[in-house]
C-alpha cells in the first residue's frame, strides 16, 4: 500500500523541498518507487532535479487528467508530478468546491497505488492553505521541517495546531508526525535553545538535526541531490561527536525506511 | 481513537532521542563554559586544542599504519607460539611476525626451504594447490577428510 508523507511549514527556506529531494532520492534509490509530488508553485523541485517546470499539477487535479500522463521520471524510480505558478488553479479549486478536497484526497491515493508506486511525497509551498490542509488530509504522515529559530518555530506550532482541527472536526488521524530540525547550527547558542523547546514540547517526534551545511545551498544550482552532489558532507552523514555521528540525513532515511516497513 | 492507538501516540512524545540528547547536554556544557572566567576558560581551551592535537596525531598514525595491516589466516597452535615468543622477547606479535617472515623469505629465495611433498591439488577457482605445512594439523585434517570422502565415492 502506498504511503504518503506530506512535507509541511507555513514558514519558507526551512528545508521542505531540500528534505523531500533528499530523503525522496535516498528511498528511490534503496529500491523504492517514489513520487515526488511538487505543490509548490515555484516549481523548485524541476530546477533542484534539473528537469522543466511544467503545470503537470494543475493539470492532474483542476484538468482532471491522470497523473501518469503527466509524472516525469527524474530518476531512477524517482518520478516528480512537476508544478508551476498555475498551481494556483488547484489552490483555488480546493478553496471553492466543497467536495474539492476528498476528491484530491481520493485521488492522489487511488491513483499513486494503481501506478505500484510505494511513496508519495507532497512538497508544499509556504503557509497553510487549502493546499496544506488537503495534502495533510491525504498523508500518512507530516514531516515538518524546522530550522530552530525564535520565528520559525511559530511554524511548528501553526502546523500541529492544524493537525489537532482537522482530527477534531474531520477525524483524520496520522500514523505519525515527524518534526525534523534543519539548518542545525551546533556553534549557536539560539539552536540549542530552540532544539531543546521543541523536544521539551514534541518529545520522540522531533528527530536529530540536519546541520547547516553550505554543500546544501550549492546543490541545486548543479542540478543534483545531495547524494550525487556531497554524499559525504556532514548534511546527510551528520555532526560529529567523538565517536558518534548524529542526525543528517542518512539518519533520517534509515528513521523513514524503519517507519514505512513497520507500517 | 483506540486506547492502544492512543497510548501509542502519547508515547511518542515521551523521552529524548539519544542523539538529541548528547547535543543538548553539548549546548548546555558550551552555555556553563561561557560564564567562566577568561583565564579558566583559557586554560581549558589550551587543553581542548592539546587533546584534538593529540587525536588528529593518532588518527594520522593509524591511517598510516593502514597501509601495512593484512588479514591472514593463522592456525591456532602457530598464534600462540607467536604470542608466547613476543612475550618472551618483550616484543609485539607483529614486529615477530614480520622478522620471522624475513628469515623466511630470505630462505625459500636461497632454495632453503621448498614446498615439494605439502602441495595438494585444490578444488578452488582461484588458486591451483593448497599448501599445507606438516604441523598445521587443522588444514592438514581438511586435506585428508576430502581425500577419503573421494575414495570413498570412487569405491
Amino acid at each position: 500500500m502506498t504511503k504518503v508523507i506530506a512535507f509541511v511549514n507555513q514558514k519558507g527556506g526551512v528545508g521542505k523541498t531540500t528534505s523531500a529531494i533528499t530523503l525522496g532520492h535516498g528511498l528511490a534509490i534503496a529500491g523504492r518507487k517514489v513520487v515526488l509530488v511538487d505543490g509548490d508553485k515555484q516549481g523548485h523541485i524541476e530546477r533542484h532535479l534539473n528537469i522543466p517546470k511544467k503545470p503537470g499539477f494543475r493539470r492532474w487535479f483542476y484538468e482532471e487528467e491522470p497523473l501518469e500522463e503527466h509524472l516525469i521520471e527524474a530518476r531512477p524510480n524517482l518520478w516528480v508530478l512537476p508544478g508551476d505558478k498555475s498551481t494556483n488553479l488547484v489552490i483555488g479549486k480546493l478553496r471553492d468546491e466543497p467536495l474539492a478536497t476528498p476528491m484530491f484526497v481520493k485521488r492522489l491515493r487511488q491513483e499513486l497505488e494503481m501506478g505500484n508506486f510505494e511513496v508519495g511525497m507532497i512538497d508544499l509551498g509556504p503557509g497553510l492553505d487549502h493546499l496544506q490542509m488537503a495534502a495533510m488530509m491525504a498523508a500518512d504522515y507530516v514531516l515538518i521541517p524546522v530550522s530552530p529559530r525564535f520565528l520559525d518555530m511559530d511554524g511548528v506550532a501553526e502546523v500541529t495546531q492544524t493537525m489537532a482541527e482537522l482530527n477534531y472536526s474531520q477525524g483524520k488521524e496520522w500514523r505519525r508526525f515527524i518534526i525534523l530540525p534543519t539548518m542545525y547550527m551546533r556553534m549557536w547558542k539560539e539552536s540549542g535553545v530552540r532544539l531543546r523547546e521543541l523536544v521539551e514540547r514534541f518529545g520522540a517526534m522531533v528527530w536529530p538535526p540536519i546541520p547547516n551545511d553550505p554543500r546544501v545551498v550549492e546543490a541545486p544550482g548543479r542540478g543534483k541531490t545531495l547524494w550525487e552532489y556531497a554524499a559525504e558532507t556532514k548534511a546527510v552523514k551528520g555532526i560529529e561527536t567523538g565517536e558518534k555521528r548524529i542526525g543528517g540525513y542518512e539518519e533520517a532515511l534509515e528513521r523513514l525506511k524503519k517507519l514505512l516497513e513497520e507500517g | 481513537m483506540s486506547k492502544r492507538k492512543e497510548e501509542e501516540v502519547l508515547s511518542a512524545f515521551d523521552g529524548y532521542d539519544e542523539g538529541i540528547r548528547l547535543l543538548l547536554e553539548e549546548t548546555q556544557r558550551r552555555a556553563e563554559e561561557s560564564h567562566l572566567p577568561p583565564a579558566v576558560k583559557k586554560k581549558m581551551a589550551e587543553l581542548k586544542q592539546k587533546a584534538e592535537e593529540r587525536k588528529r596525531k593518532a588518527k594520522e598514525k593509524w591511517e598510516k599504519a593502514k597501509e601495512m595491516r593484512v588479514s591472514v589466516y593463522l592456525p591456532k597452535t602457530l598464534q600462540q607460539e607467536i604470542q608466547e615468543i613476543a612475550q618472551t622477547e618483550g616484543t609485539s606479535e607483529s614486529q615477530v611476525m614480520t622478522y620471522l617472515l624475513f628469515e623466511a623469505v630470505e630462505r625459500y629465495k636461497k632454495k632453503e626451504i621448498g614446498f615439494w611433498g605439502y602441495k595438494h591439488p585444490s578444488e578452488s577457482p582461484r588458486y591451483d594447490f593448497i599448501l599445507v605445512h606438516p604441523k598445521d594439523t587443522e588444514r592438514t585434517g581438511k586435506i585428508e577428510s576430502r581425500k577419503s570422502q573421494k575414495n570413498n565415492w570412487s569405491g
